[in-house]
């Protein structure tokens, strides 16, 4: 293994500055996060005080939060309906997705402790679906699983995680892209690449050079960069 | 407005006019260059092939060139004392910051130059390969035989390395593709060159050259019995990402005994590629690939006369793959110069036959930019598929490489995202957003904790805003710090003095009052730039045939801020009028020197049609009703001069450099007669750019005060990981050349 090259803190600050980037490009990183992330009254004001033209109608931002919201509440038939109001096409096409949605109202349904609704609901819709594919089979007796015990905190964590809501979450951000996409929207949010890209490229020279390293401190009181 | 999107209208730090912009990128940007190429010139030696300049090459070699090599036998077999100059050339390149580890840098031996053969090859030049544009540093990248790094004006001065000048409070940082310099980011070595034709002195001596450097023939007569290899004159640099060449085989036979591969710079020139330990090979009598082995593996067709083969290398993978007149045969090899220097090879075993290269000279067979394509958006989703991981986003989990980075769930790096989104937006003073983002967080956070319940899971806990500020106090902050930065911006510097002494007096006390020293200084620009506006104007009126009538708009403007101070959130609107005189500004980049933008004031927005001059002699003057009376242009000039007088007095004991300089440069424009028009250094230093610049620093310096970054940290993110794969490109990570930032963040 070669020595590592070693990058002075004054060598490497003079890099960061010679990195082309403006406060355009920046705002530009932001109003995606924005847009994705669905904070509409703050991509309207961005778009203002940014003077940023919008890369998207603003109130499709609002029904998609709308229909997030409906799902991080656990109101999955709302959540549906309004997908399909929004553009057909998005559940017709995309079986998998549907799949997530159905399974969801199924968790819904025994998180509420609606057993008989959940017995009917997954035999009558979700079994049918599990024959078409394995993976939706599999996903579908993982979700049965639940009502093998009587509290969820005693499943195993692959099980009881399905009523975290981290699990609203999940699907709630599946049909978000799902939305985006059919917008023709990006979907990823950039500025997650770019942590993503920061990780990568930061642990990799590691291995090859000595250079400072950035933080950011988030539970501190003030953020810093050091 | 509308044509130029860049000016923000309401942002409370407009940007400096674009002669700043130029300025900066006149500077900062060659400068580094400078630095660069000067060294890569001083470890450079001279190459014999690149001095022959490339359009007179081939009549002038024509007469003498002997096609064939003088035969000496035994050189190639050690080639660590044979190496050609060019190879160290490119050595030298890439050292050039010392972060070159691993490679092994063959040493020119003092004597083979005497035995080198008498062979100037006349080469065809060719553009970069269009599939290379895929990669993050395709414009460091030359196929260019004769290539000269451009020297830049070495009497350019280094850029000043202030903070103040870099970040993105000072649209003089916009990224330099717009201007001149290439979109990517410069590479710590400047220039990786391309292979471009086969080495005269990296051969075996059964191989001639052609003139052109891309075709090989076995000579006839030296029997049948040994291989012949060759290689190229440059390796491939891995930041290529991909790589590919194509080989026309010319043969006797349907299968040939030719291989086809890559060679490290230490093989043994009468052995084919894929015998010798550093070299990977695909042979086409039998279709097996080999590395460092003499039976090959299984790999695809035979291939003889008249096939295309063409040979690649992805250096995210460090994978091998072939293709055979236009058809891909799969990935081959693990590894492939991922510790070593990696040159094309081919090598030859029947004499008669021959081969003729193609390094990206003419249109190839096979679509390999359509497979970059596929290999650098699978790249892309690896590095995309990276877990975050804590020691980047929490602190106190030890950064060291020997703890496992534990990866961070998609709730934490949303708080880490809402936190970074937030300090850029209060940053930068979008006070209308941070509110409108804040209500968002509050419903979020209301949602989320009410199915929370079941689960120890708690996003009001977690939430990015409420730890560092209450809600008042957060508004009155940014409100507080733009009205301040906006006062210095329209030159009210009295009221940016008052408004930060009350607010945020420790930044006036810092350093010993540096920051209202810096302040005071321009306060007495301002007054005498006011004095001279207004003889201007006396001028103007005496110049007229009716004076006016009215009588004398009597105003103590000198000492008394002229602009009322602006109620809460009245910069918006007043932005917005200076965005319309940015626009202005952007006439102005013919004549950067003229002091042209407007004050900020609603009525006095000058037509563009007039010499800046003359538009800001007429903003000056309009506040004094458009007549000047001798004996108030005499008040405000004694004025002005006592305030200096005063200001001189303050820091005469200051013996700092920066003060000194300051007030020489302050007192200096008094040398001026007519300081309207007058251009240069001090045109600079009087300019609204000027103004721009310190109240960027003002604004940094309350930040900073505050215990927030100078810069957003956003920002700070994002230069920190172009840096790091600048330099992972520069170590020669493959990879690093499929992670392009800019493409893939800002230009998609």
């Amino acid at each position: 293994m070669p020595a590592k090259a070693v990058i002075r803190k004054e060598e490497w600050d003079s890099r960061l500055h010679e990195v082309p980037i403006s406060k355009e490009d920046l705002n530009r990183l932001v109003m995606d996060y924005l847009v994705i992330e669905g904070f509409k009254g703050a991509a309207e004001e961005f778009s203002q005080e940014a003077n940023l033209a919008p890369t998207v109608d603003f109130e499709s931002i609002e029904s998609r939060m709308i229909i997030r919201q409906a799902l991080q509440r656990g109101d999955v038939e709302d959540a549906i309906t309004r997908v399909n109001d929004l553009n057909p096409e998005i559940l017709d096409t995309n079986a998998a997705l549907y799949f997530r949605l159905q399974q969801q109202k199924l968790i819904e349904y025994i998180r509420a402790g609606r057993i008989a609704d959940a017995l009917q609901f997954a035999q009558e819709e979700l079994a049918p679906r599990g024959e078409e594919s394995p993976e939706f089979l599999a996903e579908l007796e993982r979700t049965m699983s639940l009502l093998a015990f009587e509290n969820a905190t005693n499943a195993p964590p692959a099980i009881a995680d399905l009523l975290s809501p981290a699990q609203r979450m999940k699907t709630a951000g599946e049909v978000n892209a799902a939305i985006l996409d059919s917008l023709s929207q990006g979907k990823e949010v950039k500025l997650v690449g770019l942590l993503k890209l920061l990780c990568w490229g930061e642990s990799l020279l590691e291995e090859k050079a000595e250079f400072p390293k950035v933080h950011i401190h988030v539970d501190s009181r003030k953020k810093t960069l050091s | 407005m509308a044509s130029r999107p860049s000016r923000v209208s309401s942002i409370p730090i407009p940007m400096p006019p674009s002669n700043t912009r130029s300025i900066e990128n006149a500077i900062s940007i060659p400068s580094s260059r400078t630095r660069i190429s000067s060294s890569s010139f001083a470890t450079s030696p001279p190459s014999l092939t690149r001095s022959v300049p490339r359009s007179s090459s081939s009549s002038r070699t024509s007469v003498r060139l002997p096609y064939e090599p003088r035969v000496i036998r035994g050189a190639p077999a050690q080639p660590s004392e044979y190496c050609p100059p060019t190879l160290s050339a490119g050595q030298g390149r890439r050292a050039s910051t010392s972060g070159y580890p691993g490679r092994p840098t063959p040493r020119v031996s003092s004597s083979s130059h005497a035995d080198q053969p008498a062979v100037v090859l006349a080469p065809e030049t060719f553009a970069r390969p269009a599939y290379l544009d895929h990669s993050t540093f395709r414009d460091a990248l030359h196929s260019e035989l004769s290539f000269a790094i451009p020297r830049k004006d070495a009497s350019t001065p280094a850029p000043a390395m202030t903070p103040s000048t870099t970040d993105s409070d000072d649209e003089s940082s916009t990224p330099p593709r717009r201007v001149q310099a290439p979109s990517t980011p410069s590479l710590p070595a400047n220039v990786f060159n391309l292979p471009t034709k086969w080495s005269v002195t990296d051969r075996s001596t059964h191989l001639t050259i052609s003139q052109d450097g891309r075709d090989l023939t076995y000579a006839i007569g030296n029997g049948d019995k040994d291989g012949a290899s060759a290689r190229t004159d440059d390796p491939v640099p891995p930041a290529c990402g991909t790589y590919y060449y194509e080989v026309e085989v010319r043969s006797k036979d349907t299968k040939a005994h030719v291989s086809i591969g890559f060679a490290g710079p230490r093989v043994k020139f009468n052995r084919l590629p894929g015998w010798e330990s550093a070299s990977w090979g695909y042979h086409g009598d039998d279709g097996n690939s080999f590395h460092s082995q003499r039976e090959g593996n299984t790999y695809s067709q035979t291939y003889g006369n008249g096939d295309i083969v063409g040979c690649g290398i992805d250096f995210s993978t460090h994978r091998a793959f072939y293709t055979k007149n236009g058809h891909f045969l799969g990935n081959v090899f693990e590894r492939v110069g991922s510790d070593i220097d990696l040159f094309p090879s081919v090598g030859l075993q029947h004499s008669g036959d021959s081969i003729r290269v193609n390094f990206g000279h003419e249109a190839f067979k096979f679509d390999i930019e359509n497979h970059v394509q596929q290999q650098k958006t699978a790249a892309w989703n690896r590095i995309m598929a990276t877990p975050l991981y804590t020691s980047i986003l929490k602190p106190g989990t030890s950064a060291s490489s020997a703890t496992p980075k534990a990866a961070v769930s998609e709730e934490e790096s949303k708080v880490v995202l809402n936190k970074l989104v937030l300090s850029y937006l209060i940053h930068h003073g979008y006070s209308k957003t941070v509110r409108a983002f804040q209500k968002h967080q509050d419903v979020v956070i209301r949602s989320k904790s009410a199915v929370s319940d079941d689960k120890d899971f708690d996003m009001a806990a977690a939430s990015p805003i409420k730890e560092s500020f209450t809600e008042d106090n957060l508004e009155d902050d940014i409100e507080r710090r733009t009205r301040i930065v906006s006062a210095v911006v329209k030159g009210d510097i009295d009221l940016a003095i008052s408004d930060t002494e009350k607010y945020h007096p420790t930044v006036l006390k810092a350093e010993a009052s540096l920051m209202l020293f810096k302040l005071r200084c321009r306060k007495f620009v301002e007054l005498i730039l006011e004095s001279a506006a207004m003889k201007k104007e006396m001028e103007l009126a005496k110049d007229r045939d009716t004076p006016r009538t009215e009588p004398p708009f009597v105003t103590p403007a000198a000492v008394v801020p002229s602009i009322p101070p602006s109620t809460d959130g009245d910069w918006f609107e007043e932005s917005m009028d200076m965005d319309v005189d940015d626009d202005g500004a952007g006439h102005n980049e013919s004549m950067p020197n003229t002091l042209a933008v407007g004050s900020g004031d609603t009525d006095t927005i000058p037509s563009r049609l007039e010499p800046d001059s003359v538009r800001a002699g007429k903003q000056k003057a309009d506040g004094f009703g458009g007549l000047v009376s001798t004996a108030q242009y005499e008040a405000a000039l004694s004025a002005a001069i006592v305030y200096g007088q005063s200001l001189s007095d303050d820091y005469k004991g200051d013996t700092r450099s920066e003060v000194k300089q300051l007030v020489k440069q302050t007192f200096g424009i008094l040398a001026w007669e007519d300081l309207l028009r007058v251009g240069g250094e001090t045109a600079e230093f009087v300019s609204v750019e000027a103004r721009v610049r310190l109240a960027s620093e003002l604004n940094q310096a309350i930040l900073k005060s505050q215990g927030r970054p100078a810069r957003p940290a956003l920002e700070t993110l994002y230069r920190h990981t172009s840096a790091c794969i600048t330099q992972l490109g520069a170590l020669g990570e493959g990879a690093a050349a499929f992670a392009d930032l800019r493409r893939e963040l800002l230009d998609a």
